[in-house]
């Protein structure tokens, strides 16, 4: 597989939000006392923004002496005013020339979103620490950006074997690999997320590696353990097999699984509020 | 290492005789390190009366600290009458605009252009040097040395301390000190609505814990302290500045020797400050271990 150059993570750059956060986040903006707390929730849920805020807050000349790996962690440190004049600027890109249907638009979104609130409250659950569960949910917003980025790339073969997979309900959880793609899943990824200096979790994520810093003897699960297992369970919950079983065991360790998804049913409880809190939303859904 | 304050008003200057005692000029701070080196933080209009007094002891070299880019801490530049004398030497250092991406220079340049003012940044006779700094990047400037730390403010904001021979001072520039966007109700909150508390708290928590390692114990603290408790909870919360009430608490936290309250609110009179600072010393009163508190004042010199 080849790696992909300066002008394809160009185009990358040029990638514009969703339509549906660009109309929320520019009527929001209108207001100057716009609450920070709705501004920050509504860009939380566009992959795309999220990513050009952090590409922009973490760029060299920007120097931050820590990377950030959240749109919420960017406001406390650098205050909102800025991430919102961030995302403005990002809502000024122009439209993509390969645009997206609609109903791709909405299916990533759906599965976008959904990892990510996923992954976020499967690292609550497995007691990670309180200071990183923005990082994991932003993790999980981005896991599947490069097949976005792919079909921005013109690669729209692989992008429809994809969704068509995908809607078949063929996908099994992880696997996400397109066969026939320019780059392989987690290429253009890491490549993403060295170039934008991405931290972990979100560079693991991007890039589809478990990161070298994963203690493989620890007990308890890493932030990509539980992006990879949002990932699993959001893919099989937007294709509406709520019974579907989702034969964790097999893809995951004891340790991981164990303190993550419990027979009892907690986690699907759990999805079946967030899916009921995210068809609520007008325009979300 | 010597401090005199040059401008200690926010927003926009305020001449007159409300504020003739406390002085009405925007942001500017000398800092002279023990071998004289001239360090500048800021350059509001506070510079134009510093300017007049280096006129008599060119050439000079100097270091202009720039907090951030809002005009009342940058207005006076265009008047700093040695960027126009061939000779001196003036170092600018400050932020990355992240936003527009511009440089220090590109972004200061522009209050230069033809529809601002006659002379253009270009036609200055002066060395003119600029760096744009990286977060904690430290810059030596003879026996000082000058650290940066990020502070949250509605424009990329650099706090600066200065150091030299072990005595320090820290000004914030404008900084508001970051609240919870969630409310904080454990008695009534579902368990999603908490976990969005306490998870944004942590990160309140970890930044004004870097911050006040960066601060502790400093000689000098001076900070933005724009309203008051009361006056910021009505109207102000998000317009980046800070309150008398929560300055007190930092300097403590921070163990600071000496407080000085800086940014005055350009509608308050001497009198007015002069009340507020002593209704401050009934509601808090003032312990052995409290840091000195002073309502800093255009024109007083400090030794440290």
């Amino acid at each position: 597989m080849q790696r992909p150059g300066k002008k394809i993570l160009a185009q990358v750059k040029k990638m514009p939000p969703f339509p549906i956060t660009r109309r929320r986040i520019l009527v929001m903006t209108t207001d100057v006392n716009c609450p920070p707390r709705e501004l920050l929730e509504a860009i939380h849920t566009d992959p795309i923004l999220t990513l050009h805020i952090l590409r922009q807050i973490n760029a060299l000349e920007f120097g931050l002496a820590k990377p950030l790996s959240s749109p919420k962690q960017a406001a406390v440190v650098v205050g909102v005013n800025i991430v919102k004049n961030l995302a403005l600027s990002a809502l000024d890109q122009k439209p993509a020339r390969n645009s997206l249907l609609p109903e791709e638009i909405n299916r990533f979104h759906q599965l976008a979103y959904t990892t990510g609130a996923l992954a976020r409250m499967l690292a609550h659950k497995a007691k990670l620490p309180l200071i990183q569960l923005q990082g994991i949910q932003v993790a999980g917003l981005i896991f599947s950006f490069e097949l976005l980025a792919m079909k921005r790339l013109g690669d729209d073969d692989a992008f429809s074997d994809f969704f068509s997979n995908w809607k078949k309900g063929s996908l099994k959880g992880t696997e996400l690999t397109m066969s026939g793609s320019t780059f392989d899943h987690g290429t253009l990824g890491t490549a993403i997320a060295e170039a934008w200096r991405l931290p972990e979790p979100l560079h693991a994520s991007l890039a589809n590696q478990r990161p070298d810093t994963n203690d493989e003897e620890s007990q308890l699960p890493s932030p990509y353990d539980c992006v990879l297992m949002a990932s699993a369970i959001a893919n099989q919950w937007l294709l509406k097999v709520k019974k579907h079983k989702l034969n964790l065991e097999e893809k995951f360790p004891e340790s991981v699984y164990g303190p993550l998804f419990d027979p009892k049913g907690e986690a699907a409880h759990a999805i079946h509020h967030l899916w009921t809190e995210f068809a609520s939303d007008p325009e979300l859904s | 290492m010597k401090i005199v304050f040059r401008g200690v008003r926010g927003s926009i200057p305020s001449p007159g005789a409300r504020t003739v005692r406390y002085g009405g000029n925007t942001t500017c701070i000398e800092v002279r390190s023990d071998n004289g080196e001239l360090i500048i933080l800021d350059a509001g209009s506070g510079i134009f009366p510093l300017a007049n007094t280096l006129l008599a002891s060119l050439p000079i070299t100097c270091h202009i600290f720039i907090t951030h880019t809002h005009w009342d801490h940058i207005q006076g530049l265009p008047f700093f009458i040695p960027v126009f004398i061939p000779g001196n030497c003036v170092k600018i250092h400050g932020a990355f605009d992240p936003v527009n991406h511009r440089s220090i220079r590109e972004v200061l340049a522009r209050q230069m252009e033809y529809s601002y003012f006659p002379v253009r940044e270009e036609e200055l006779n002066a060395t003119m040097e600029y760096t744009t700094l990286r977060e904690r990047q430290t810059i030596e400037v003879g026996d000082a040395k000058v650290t940066n730390i990020l502070m949250n403010h509605p424009v990329l904001n650099f706090g600066y301390k200065v150091e030299c021979n072990g005595k320090s001072v820290f000004f914030t520039g404008d900084h508001e000190w970051p609240l919870n966007i969630y409310p904080d109700d454990a008695e009534n909150q579902n368990e999603m609505d908490r976990l969005n508390f306490l998870e944004y708290q942590s990160f309140i928590d970890e930044r004004n814990q870097e911050l006040m390692d960066f601060i502790h114990g400093v000689d000098a603290f001076i900070i933005d302290s724009a309203y008051t408790d009361e006056e910021y909870f009505n109207g102000k919360v998000g317009w980046g500045h800070g309150t008398f009430e929560n300055s007190i608490k930092l300097a403590r936290r921070a163990e600071a020797k000496a407080l000085y309250f800086t940014h005055h609110e350009p509608t308050r009179s001497d009198e007015d400050l002069e009340k507020l600072l002593a209704s401050l010393h009934e509601r808090f009163p003032p312990t052995e271990h409290d840091p000195k508190w002073i309502l800093a004042r255009e024109g007083v010199e400090i030794e440290l």
